[in-house]
């Protein structure tokens, strides 16, 4: 007969699965110290991760993650096959990781990529730069200085949408409910009231634009009777 | 200068009469008159002046030869010297019997002449080589080939033919052999030995004593084999040439030849209703004969397509909804066109559940429209009986198994439709939609709108001057369905924007162009 069933796409539906990816720095310190492998010269321990926004076992349906590191990192290529998908690592500087995110074999679907930038020191704020007197790197190092815990974090949240899943993937997908955010919290900024937030300010910018494109679509329509008059004449 | 207008001026004739006279002619002939004007210009100096001598009408008649490299003094010592002397010359014909001496005149002067070339005519009298016969030849050979002929008879026959060359219209014409008495009695003689059944011109030859009349079959008949055997008889010097000629001679048939001439004669006379008869039939016959041709290719085209075997390609790509829909599709276009020869790309199932390809065709039309209904029912709003969430996923599993031999897909969707209401529905981030998506992952952030770059650079300023930035803090289905929306607005705004500039431009030019009304 046809091919197995777990292969079978179901038609019109999609699921998305809400993540959170990124990176948590902290400067070395007496609190936190090197790790005695890692060279002197390393200024902050770091840690780059795929998580959950509730912390729901994401294993159900990712087989596996790769963190593609910096080619100076011995074995750049960190391959996490068991959850907690995090790499602990120590470094100077930053770059550039790209995740791939390897799904359960019997889902059928391909690896998809995320790229996220390793953050180590603290972005200026709008106070900082002013001090500074515009100056950059000046307000970089103004800012270093207030964030006194030297602890930096960088953090996205997403949402893997799966387009016809296949019968199996949507069993694992659906076995709980995965896009429970939280209304109101104070562990994670990704709650509800945050994309409430956002909601509302879409909407603020999308009614402005509607006044904008009222009023020019009555500058043209002006426009258009000047030039009809124009021609006739 | 002209002197013709000299005289003309004389005579006080005006120059407007004169020039409606000639304006007469020039309708007639204008292109003539104003190609002689175009001439003109091309004649030298000298006959210029001897044109203006001679007047507007010169003499049709072109006296000298045309020697155009040749000066005219050239020309008059020519003439003098180009004088040929004719000669009065007495000639004899030797075509004739009789050796008249006439004299004709010839150019060239008395004793160039004396060198006597038979007479130029003499080639262009020809006569056929028709073969000649003694009494004896006729008695021995030829006297069997038809007891009705005399040698008398076909001496004057032969004698005929010699005299006007063969011409069968004018032998057939002046043909009046008059027998004598004694051969009648001989024929008379044969004729009472002959069945009485023979034709009446037996009875005529007995009464009337007159000669029958010959056909123009009956002398060619007699002619032909006459002188067939007379060349078969001079056969001994092994005469190649005439055997060809003999063969022809023996062709002749007299009976086919009065038969041909009859279907000829009845073919000219035919009434115009049968014309129009025989061609409405070959007509008809040439429609049959292309039934028929259509008929046989369409009886192949069929058993080509009943013999035609069934692919096996791989079916995978048609179980999404997107390769379903194109599957409908190519079915339907294929439909439509009536096309034998491409065939559908449906791959139908081999093995103990195959099932003939027609079935097949109804069974997808049937899944198509089941999904139609179960919108339609989804659109009505779903009601829910809230289950545990828990319950739920084993439930489903389980109704999934039970299902599966059955169209799944749709019972899933209706078992979810059934269960979950849209707040459950949100949870599990799980969204119907009803065009045709591509299946896949991809990750929400990665798939918003993007416009040309001309574009984009400036929706993203205005998206920075309403306080957005691209990179969305929440990107959750709702928030990303909004912001494209928002980026579409962007875009016709910009668009917008661009128009209206164009159109100002316009007018300000076109104000420019009428001054500034």
């Amino acid at each position: 007969m046809a091919p197995s069933i777990s292969s079978k796409r179901i038609r019109n539906i999609s699921v998305s699965r809400p993540i959170i990816y990124g990176n948590i720095a902290e400067k070395v310190s007496e609190k936190n110290p090197l790790p005695p492998s890692s060279p002197s010269d390393h200024t902050h321990t770091w840690k780059v991760f795929l998580a959950d926004p509730l912390g729901n076992d994401l294993s159900q349906y990712i087989k596996k993650v790769v963190f593609k590191l910096h080619d100076t990192y011995v074995n750049s290529s960190r391959s996490i096959e068991s959850p907690p998908f995090e790499v602990h690592e120590t470094g100077w500087g930053e770059f550039e990781i790209v995740i791939k995110i390897y799904f359960q074999n019997d889902c059928g679907e391909k690896n998809i990529t995320l790229y996220h930038h390793l953050k180590l020191h603290p972005y200026p704020t709008h106070a900082d730069i002013q001090r500074a007197g515009g100056d950059e790197e000046a307000a970089l190092r103004i800012a270093a200085a207030e964030n006194v815990s030297g602890h930096v974090e960088s953090i996205q949240y997403d949402e893997l949408v799966f387009n016809e899943p296949t019968e199996r993937m949507f069993k694992l997908l659906t076995q709980k409910p995965g896009s429970l955010l939280p209304y109101k919290s104070d562990k994670t900024p990704f709650t509800k009231v945050a994309e409430r937030e956002e909601l509302d300010r879409i909407d603020k910018a999308m009614e402005e634009i509607n006044k904008l494109v009222e009023q020019r679509q009555i500058e043209f329509k002006k426009l258009e009777e000047e030039r009809k008059k124009i021609v006739q004449l | 200068m002209s002197m013709a207008s000299d005289i003309l001026d004389v005579l006080n004739v005006n120059k407007e009469t004169r020039n409606e006279h000639q304006q007469k002619k020039k309708k007639k002939h204008i292109i003539h008159f104003e190609e002689s004007a175009n001439k003109r210009k091309k004649i030298g100096a000298m006959n210029r002046e001897l044109a203006n001598l001679m007047g507007p009408n010169l003499a049709p008649i072109n006296i000298t030869h045309h020697q155009p490299n040749k000066k005219f003094k050239d020309r008059l010592t020519d003439l003098q010297t180009i004088q040929p002397s004719w000669t009065s010359t007495p000639f004899t014909n030797g075509s004739r019997s009789d050796g008249l001496q006439l004299k004709h005149w010839v150019k060239g002067k008395l004793d160039l002449l004396e060198s006597k070339k038979p007479y130029i005519y003499e080639k262009y009298n020809t006569s056929l080589d028709i073969p000649d016969f003694t009494e004896d030849d006729y008695k021995k050979l030829l006297k069997d080939i038809n007891p009705d002929w005399s040698y008398k008879e076909t001496k004057y026959l032969f004698d005929m033919a010699k005299r006007y060359d063969l011409r069968w219209a004018v032998i057939i014409d002046s043909y009046e052999y008059v027998p004598d008495e004694d051969e009648i009695t001989v024929k008379k003689e044969d004729q009472n030995k002959v069945d009485d059944k023979e034709k009446s011109k037996d009875d005529e030859k007995k009464e009337t004593k007159t000669y029958t009349p010959r056909t123009v079959e009956d002398l060619k008949d007699q002619l032909y084999k006459v002188s067939s055997k007379l060349l078969n008889s001079k056969k001994e010097d092994g005469v190649v040439k005439d055997v060809a000629l003999i063969k022809a001679l023996d062709s002749f048939d007299k009976n086919k030849e009065i038969e041909r001439k009859k279907y000829l004669n009845r073919l000219l006379h035919r009434a115009p209703t049968e014309i129009a008869e025989e061609e409405s039939l070959v007509i008809e016959a040439r429609k049959f004969e292309l039934a028929a041709k259509k008929m046989l290719m369409e009886r192949a085209q069929l058993l080509q397509l009943l013999d035609s075997p069934q692919s096996s390609a791989p079916i995978l790509q048609f179980l999404t909804s997107s390769g379903l829909t194109q599957l409908y599709n190519t079915l339907m276009t294929v439909d439509k066109s009536k096309k034998r020869k491409t065939e559908a790309p449906v791959a139908p199932q081999l093995g103990p559940n195959a099932i003939p390809y027609t079935q097949q065709l109804a069974k997808q039309q049937a899944v198509q429209q089941q999904a139609q209904a179960h919108k339609q029912q989804q659109q009505q709003g779903g009601s829910a009986a809230a289950g545990a969430n828990g319950h739920h996923g084993d439930k489903k599993s389980q109704k999934q198994q039970q299902h599966q031999q059955q169209k799944p897909q749709s019972e899933i969707l209706k078992l979810l439709q059934s269960r979950l209401t849209p707040e459950e529905m949100e949870v599990y981030g799980i969204k119907f939609h009803e065009d045709k998506v591509q299946a896949g992952v991809y990750l929400r952030s990665q798939k918003i709108v993007t416009f040309k770059p001309a574009v984009q650079s400036k929706v993203v300023e205005i998206l920075n001057e309403l306080g957005i930035s691209m990179r969305l803090t929440m990107p959750t289905g709702a928030v990303c369905g909004k912001f494209d929306k928002l980026m579409h607005r962007i875009a016709s705004l910009v668009d917008l924007k661009k128009q209206t500039d164009k159109i100002e431009a316009e007018v300000t030019l076109m104000k420019r162009q009428k001054g500034m009304l």
